[in-house]
């Protein structure tokens, strides 16, 4: 543990800031308003685990961290194109 | 540790939360598809690199940890290298499938069905060079 606690409530304010996006993810009426809200969450799900390695002291959560980015990467990727149709 | 250094760690995630803070908000509050896309690159952007800063600083020089560190420049090289590729799709397949922004564009330069077109898998090739010398033909007509 680290002696540094607010960290622990960057990365709770970042978690409430997701919920804000949510909020245009279950509304948005169109497929790009989704994706982009999606992607909006993966970024603040990654900077959350960051924070949380910084607080716990533990290196997996970088780990995590590095596989979200790129697995948010792709999926934004992959649904630009299958909208435009040419999958 | 050091107070001084707990307090430029502190400020560097305080000013990403604050980004962070901005985009979603902005994510909620704008009027249509293309403004909610350009308010989401607030959290890409400024709130990911001063976060990452933050911890950069943190895990070199409190942590003397320099695994995390590269760790996070890894995080940061990915996300600023993805994000304009990934939002650049998005945007261009929102125009293709038909959203447009309230206020009509300025410039439209995606009207033209060639432009930014996938090459096509099989014998597409002679209809985009037909279309470069009808361009080019017409260019020379207007110069001359």
């Amino acid at each position: 543990m680290s002696e540094m606690i607010e960290l622990i409530y960057f990365a709770i304010f970042y978690i409430l800031c997701c919920f804000i996006a949510i909020y245009r993810l279950i509304k948005g009426p169109t497929a790009p308003d989704r994706a982009v809200a999606g992607d909006g969450v993966d970024v603040m799900t990654d900077m959350a685990l960051v924070l949380v390695a910084m607080y716990s002291g533990r290196g997996i959560y970088l780990d995590i961290a590095i596989v979200t980015a790129i697995l948010g990467f792709l999926s934004q990727v992959l649904i630009g194109k299958y909208l435009e149709g040419t999958l | 540790m050091n107070i001084a250094l707990r307090i430029i760690i502190d400020v560097f995630i305080a000013g990403g939360c604050f980004f962070a803070f901005a985009g979603a908000v902005g994510l909620v509050r704008m009027p249509d598809t293309f403004s909610r896309m350009q308010s989401s690159t607030n959290i890409t952007t400024l709130g990911v690199l001063l976060t990452l800063i933050g911890a950069f600083l943190y895990f070199l020089i409190v942590k003397g940890s320099w695994g995390s560190a590269a760790k996070v420049v890894v995080i940061g090289v990915l996300t600023v290298l993805a994000n304009p590729v990934g939002g650049h799709a998005i945007a261009r397949a929102a125009y293709r499938i038909g959203i447009r922004p309230e206020q009509g564009l300025a410039v439209d330069e995606l009207a033209d069905p060639d432009a930014c077109a996938e090459p096509a898998a099989d014998g597409g090739a002679e209809q985009p060079d037909g279309a470069a010398d009808a361009q080019t033909l017409e260019r020379e007509g207007d110069e001359a």
